[in-house]
């Protein structure tokens, strides 16, 4: 049926016969007039958002002006006023406690640190050890978790009792718990077993202390009504009952047999001393501090002191008396710790004097900044002198109070103080504290209280001489670590200092200093950690890569990393600082090429295993490095292609990368035509033709045909721009040869997902399509567009004289109707259209457009009657394929299809002559066939009806269509 | 109607008073029904007491138990306040106001005070007698005696600060020199002539130990003193036992002797023709071999 109806369609001999096309007369009449206008039809209608809330600011700050206050009425300015101080006074008082720092973390900070994995197994071994001592203490042989668990219980049971007025057992249960820290048989774990039976304490205090404001209400002047006490009362208000549970409190607890429980109860509740007098808190606390000389165990003794420093605190801050005692009394037991004592103890416990020592640690740091917060230096430099008497006096806790120095004092203060510690840590015993670690901590003291004498610029000259002379004094030291973790670990702080304080001499000297270190034996494979925290900073601080590079370690401080991941990371971090921090990138000879040296270990480092994304991060990373090198010098042209071409060498496996080179060659060869103003000299011709066949041997290196594709277009144009006629060519036959390519690799792709065969998986072959175009369809709607847009450049291609007439267009012919097999119909039947419309356009006396210094077929054929001949007969069998198409379609289809070549062919056919008219009537028939008029029917009557009005040759057409 | 209570509350929250006070506050009875409740009168009663019991170990059991039967009556007084009837709701307070003064017969009201064989107790009784199908029912609250300022019995404490030194060598009751341990011991004491509200305070210093030292406490002992015919028994008790060193307490510094006298169980030292409440305080050192020192202070409490 079909064939027969094919037959008859061709029987009746339509004929696509171009309308000859004045295109400048054309484009006269369709031009609209225009005229300039100051408004942009897009600018909101409502404005000055912005300056009003200006004004309302500035009316803030300086609400004496008269002018600018007529925004806010009195009122609600004086609300803001109001509002704005408090603002800033919650703003500073956060600030004041942003500088101490709090309690609960501290308190996690000891409950992580100040365990040992290895509890559990300790404490069976020390089980084992003390088994014949029955009497042992409930506690002492359970294990961290069971503690912290038969603590949480005691706490519950605390609550609990509470809840249901068990007053006296509620006492018991927290006489109980402070019992504990008296007992220091596992003392790692003491630090930890202080922070959380301290929390029940806390509890409890709060619990008596919320109970007795509750209870008592006081009688305002001026009402008969009694009421809550408020926040800040004074014992006066306090009525008779409150003060008589309150006393009574204290007088159970003053009869607590044993002195710990009694010190640390009492200080639990101390805040309820307020209930009784105004005053009396800050002789309380003394008292217990100085209690506190009766405990025997200088570990107990040190955290019952931190505990009452931090109650003291917690209630009144502004009662200091107390810490200094508190620290004198702590000073004094360090002068007694003897050698024999601790080891003796230690022995005990089967632990080492180092870590017995820093469990002092977190009550020392926390009562040294108890009493160093917010003095003056002359206070601080009292206490220091303490501290250094003490610590000159006993050579076991010299190590521990130095730390405990530099982690409470103001770091402004240390680093005044600089010289002074260094002398002290060079004197201090290894075998009680870590060197290392003072001086770790030392530098970070350095660095953090730098930025607060910033200002301070005056004397920076002979700041900075003594900050070297500190420098050098301390390396002195460090530099002879034998263990090169602890050496490392000083240098990966040290660095910062130096960053901040010194020019790239000392840097680089000091990063000589690392590499030295840590280059022997390949030791520094165990610190890639430290060592790539030193490359960060040093990023932080350098932002200036010519500096960076032009420092020699820097580069051999990057060979260090040799682990491959390790590696990427660091490079990765470099790449990306310099990308970030260089702006103008005046191409520096010892930046470019460290910098190549860097995308090139990077490149080198992608293989056919590297993830997608790792691979676009790289290609990324290396695509904005060749992007920052813009052309900038005119005279220098030739050397940015042998930079491209360096590139190309270097980065052959990224298809990004690549793709970007051609861009970029393109852009060059563009660059050179604009700089000789479209008038090649025989030097630069020379020139671009180097980059186009730079260009044409590079697209084939690609992998994804996609990308390839549209290099190949890109490229021809650009040839074509450059007179390079032959070139142009050879870009464009490339791509048309291309494409059926793509056709075997989606089928081979096809049938490898069929499969489902990994085996047969050619990663390389897969990798080649871009991920959006894996589906037929894509593709072909991709090629549908791109061959369009190459036709567009075919209509400006003269002839190659070699070749025959109108040679490519014909092999993009060929690939429509034979070479590629379509999937999709609707696209082959739109392409081939389309090629009906560039023969028309083919055949006009005047192109549409010309390129500058390329004469196209119209000016070479001068419209020769076997050239149109020749198009005539290709459209003859174009057409007769497209009908041929049309015919096989569903009648739907034929309905939309026939309706879209009618279009075409209004626009670009001869309207007077028959035969072309009978094609009309017939897709139109085709068109209407479904008996229904669509929106696109409609329009294309109205569009006919509106253009028969201004011009006659529409009326034959609309006569035969009968419409 | 049968569910109802009876409580005594008292204008003073401390429930401290002098001689010649009046002791004021209200009897709140509350009942459970809403009925009236009714009652056979409402007394209030005011007793004080001194009870001497002598202990079996001075004396034979038939004396001690004729000895403890003579307690001397310090004040006596009861008065109605309410007379048999109706209460008008079920919950009632009734105000009442009594006088503190001594009997006649007395010339002191002592201060209250909680011993093992001697007691000075007030109470303060509310009873509702009741028809016989319901049961009387009864509350007392204990008042504590403070004596007066301007009392002949009020005494002042004097700051007399004492040192002391303890050594091998100022040890008394040894037997066996050689074995004590070579220590060294030295402090103050603020005063042994205390008041009673305020602590205990002094301080020691180990200066030396050859043997660690376990603890350092402070014992509070009552001697009571009961005279009769036949002569007097004089008994020795711990009041209470204070530490103030725990473990081996660091070497000379100054460690606080700090004591808080408990409410009750003390009063200023009273000595009269039939009975003596009077306190010591032990200093007691305890070495890590169990052995012990004790030095000893008998104090003389104050009431100001």
């Amino acid at each position: 049926m079909s064939t027969s109806n094919s037959e008859a369609v061709l029987a009746k001999g339509f004929k696509w016969i171009a309308r000859t096309r004045n295109y400048e007369h054309e484009k006269s009449k369709i031009n609209l007039n225009t005229v300039n206008s100051n408004e942009h039809p897009l600018r909101p209608l409502i404005e000055n958002v912005n300056s009003k809330e200006l004004n309302k600011n500035s009316s803030l700050s300086s609400i004496n002006d008269p002018l600018s206050a007529s925004s806010l009425d009195p009122l609600s300015k004086m609300v803001a006023e109001v509002s704005l101080k408090e603002k800033q006074e919650k703003l500073k008082e956060n600030e004041a406690k942003l500088s101490f720092e709090p309690w609960p973390l501290k308190k996690n900070a000891i409950l992580t640190n100040m365990t040992t994995v290895s509890d559990k197994i300790k404490n069976r071994l020390e089980q084992l050890d003390q088994f014949d001592d029955d009497n042992m203490q409930e506690m002492a042989n359970l294990s961290q978790q069971d503690f912290i668990k038969r603590i949480d219980e005691l706490n519950n049971a605390l609550l609990s009792a509470w809840n249901e007025d068990e007053r006296v057992k509620s006492l018991k249960i927290v006489i109980q718990c402070s019992k504990l820290l008296a007992d220091t048989s596992v003392i790692q774990f003491y630090p930890s077993k202080f922070v959380l039976i301290t929390d029940i304490l806390d509890t409890f205090g709060k619990l008596v202390y919320e109970r007795i404001k509750s209870k008592s209400t006081y009688i305002a002047p001026g009402s008969s009504k009694p009421q809550p006490l408020p926040e800040n009362f004074t014992a006066d208000i306090v009525p008779a009952s409150a003060k008589e549970t309150c006393r009574n409190w204290f007088f159970k607890i003053a009869s607590i047999r044993e002195l710990l429980p009694r010190i640390y109860v009492e200080v639990s509740i101390l805040k309820c001393t307020n209930f009784l007098s105004d005053e009396s808190i800050s002789k309380s606390i003394s008292r217990l501090v100085s209690m506190t000389s009766g405990i025997g165990d200088p570990l107990v003794a040190a955290y019952t002191n931190c505990y009452i420093c931090r109650v003291g605190i917690s209630i009144e801050p502004s009662i200091r008396e107390y810490q200094l005692l508190s620290l004198n009394n702590l000073l004094f037991v360090f002068r007694q710790i003897s050698n024999e004592k601790v080891t003796k103890l230690i022995m005990n416990q089967k632990i080492d004097f180092k870590s017995y020592i820093e469990l002092y640690c977190p009550a020392i740091d926390w009562i040294l900044q108890s009493v160093t917060y917010k003095r003056n230096d002359e206070y601080l430099s009292e206490v220091l002198d303490k501290c250094i008497e003490v610590s000159n006096a006993n050579k076991i806790v010299n190590g521990l109070l130095i730390n405990s120095m530099m982690a409470s004092f103001e770091p402004n203060f240390i680093s005044q103080i600089a010289n002074k510690i260094v002398e002290m840590i060079k004197d201090c015993d290894e075998q009680y504290f870590p060197k290392y670690l003072l001086f770790r901590n030392l530098a970070m003291c350095l660095v953090f209280g730098e930025n607060g004498s910033d200002a301070l610029n005056k004397d920076s000259k002979e700041k900075n001489k003594r900050d070297l002379q500190l420098l050098n004094d301390v390396w002195k030291l460090v530099t002879k670590f034998e263990d090169p973790a602890q050496y490392i670990s000083c240098a990966e702080i040290w660095i910062e200092f130096t960053l901040k304080n010194f020019s790239k001499k000392e840097i680089n000297t000091l990063l000589g200093d690392i590499i030295r270190h840590v280059q022997p034996d390949r030791k520094f494979e165990n610190f890639y950690p430290q060592l790539q925290s030193i490359v960060s900073k040093i990023l932080i601080y350098v932002t200036d890569y010519n500096v960076l590079f032009s420092m020699d370690k820097f580069m051999q401080f990057l060979t260090l990393f040799q682990k491959d991941s390790v590696k990427m990371e660091v490079y990765k971090s470099v790449t990306n600082g310099f990308l970030k921090c260089t702006q103008n990138f005046n191409d520096d000879i010892i930046v470019m090429n460290s910098m190549m040296q860097i995308c090139k270990s990077m490149h080198d480092y992608v293989n056919a295993l590297t993830l997608d994304d790792e691979k676009r991060e790289i290609s990324h990373m290396i695509c904005s490095f060749i992007n920052k090198i813009e052309l900038i010098e005119k005279d220098k042209i030739e050397q940015y292609l042998n930079f491209y071409s360096d590139c190309r060498a270097s980065f052959s496996n990224l298809d990004t990368v690549i793709a970007l080179l051609v861009h970029k060659v393109n852009l060059l060869a563009n660059e050179t035509l604009k700089i000789v103003k479209y008038k090649h000299t025989r030097k630069t011709a020379a020139f671009v033709r180097a980059c186009v066949a730079f260009s044409f041997i590079t697209i084939p290196s690609l992998t994804n045909p996609v990308l390839k594709l549209q290099l190949y277009l890109e490229s021809s144009q650009v040839a074509l721009l450059n007179e390079c006629l032959s070139q142009a060519d050879a870009f464009l036959k490339s791509a048309i040869s291309l494409i059926p390519e793509i056709q075997k690799q989606i089928d081979a792709q096809q049938t490898a997902l069929l499969n489902n065969s990994t085996l047969n998986y050619d990663g390389s072959n897969l990798a080649k399509l871009s991920s959006s175009m894996t589906s037929i369809g894509a593709v072909e709607k991709f090629l549908f567009e791109y061959v369009s847009n190459m036709m567009t450049t075919l209509l400006v291609i003269p002839d190659n004289p070699d070749q025959g007439v109108l040679y490519l267009l014909t092999g993009v012919l060929n690939l429509v109707q034979k070479h590629f097999q379509w999937e999709n119909m609707e696209l082959k039947f739109y392409l081939l259209s389309n090629i009906l419309i560039i023969f028309n356009s083919l055949k006009q006396e005047n192109y549409l457009y010309h390129l500058e210094n390329v004469e196209s077929n119209d000016t070479l054929y001068g419209s020769d009657p076997k050239y149109l001949k020749e198009i005539n007969n290709l459209i003859e069998s174009v057409l007769d394929d497209v009908l041929k198409l049309l015919d096989s379609l569903s009648p739907s289809k034929q309905s939309n299809l026939g309706l879209d070549l009618l279009n075409k062919l209004i626009g670009h056919c001869d309207l007077a002559n028959e035969k072309t008219i009978e094609l009309a009537k017939y897709l139109w028939s085709l068109s209407i066939k479904n008996q229904q008029m669509t929106k696109q029917h409609e329009n294309l009557i109205k569009t006919l009806k509106f253009r028969s009005a201004k011009n006659s040759e529409y009326n034959l057409l609309i006569e035969k269509l009968k419409i | 109607m049968s569910q109802c209570t009876i409580d005594i509350r008292l204008k003073r929250s401390s429930k401290e008073y002098t001689d010649g006070d009046v002791i004021a506050g209200e009897v709140v009875i509350t009942g459970s029904g809403s009925s009236p409740i009714q009652h056979n009168g409402i007394y209030l009663s005011l007793d004080g007491m001194v009870n001497i019991n002598l202990s079996t170990k001075n004396v034979g059991v038939f004396e001690a138990f004729y000895n403890s039967a003579k307690p001397i009556q310090l004040i006596n007084y009861s008065l109605e306040i309410s007379r048999p009837g109706k209460l008008p709701t079920n919950r009632a307070e009734i105000p009442f106001e009594i006088p503190l003064r001594a009997k006649s017969s007395i010339k002191y009201l002592y201060e209250t005070y909680h011993g093992v064989f001697i007691n000075v107790q007030y109470l303060l009784k509310v009873d509702m007698k009741r028809s016989f199908l319901n049961k009387d029912i009864s509350k007392q609250v204990e008042i504590l005696m403070i004596t007066r300022p301007t009392s002949d019995l009020a005494e002042k404490a004097v700051a007399k600060p004492i040192d002391f030194q303890i050594t091998p060598d100022s040890l008394t009751n040894v037997k066996d020199k050689s074995k004590i341990p070579n220590f060294s011991i030295s402090g103050q004491i603020d005063s042994t002539v205390c008041c009673i509200q305020k602590a205990f305070n002094g301080h020691l210093t180990v200066n030396e130990s050859s043997v660690p030292i376990k603890s350092i406490e402070i014992q509070l002992v009552r001697v009571e003193t009961c005279g009769c015919a036949e002569g007097y028994a004089k008994d020795l008790t711990e009041i209470q036992n204070i530490q103030i060193g725990e473990g081996d307490v660091p070497r000379g510094i100054a460690i606080p002797i700090y004591m808080i006298f408990p409410r009750l169980f003390t009063c200023p030292t009273l000595i009269t023709t039939n009975f003596k409440i009077e306190f010591e305080i032990n200093l007691v050192a305890i070495f890590e071999d169990d052995r012990l020192i004790t030095e000893n202070f008998p104090i003389k409490l104050t009431r100001f």
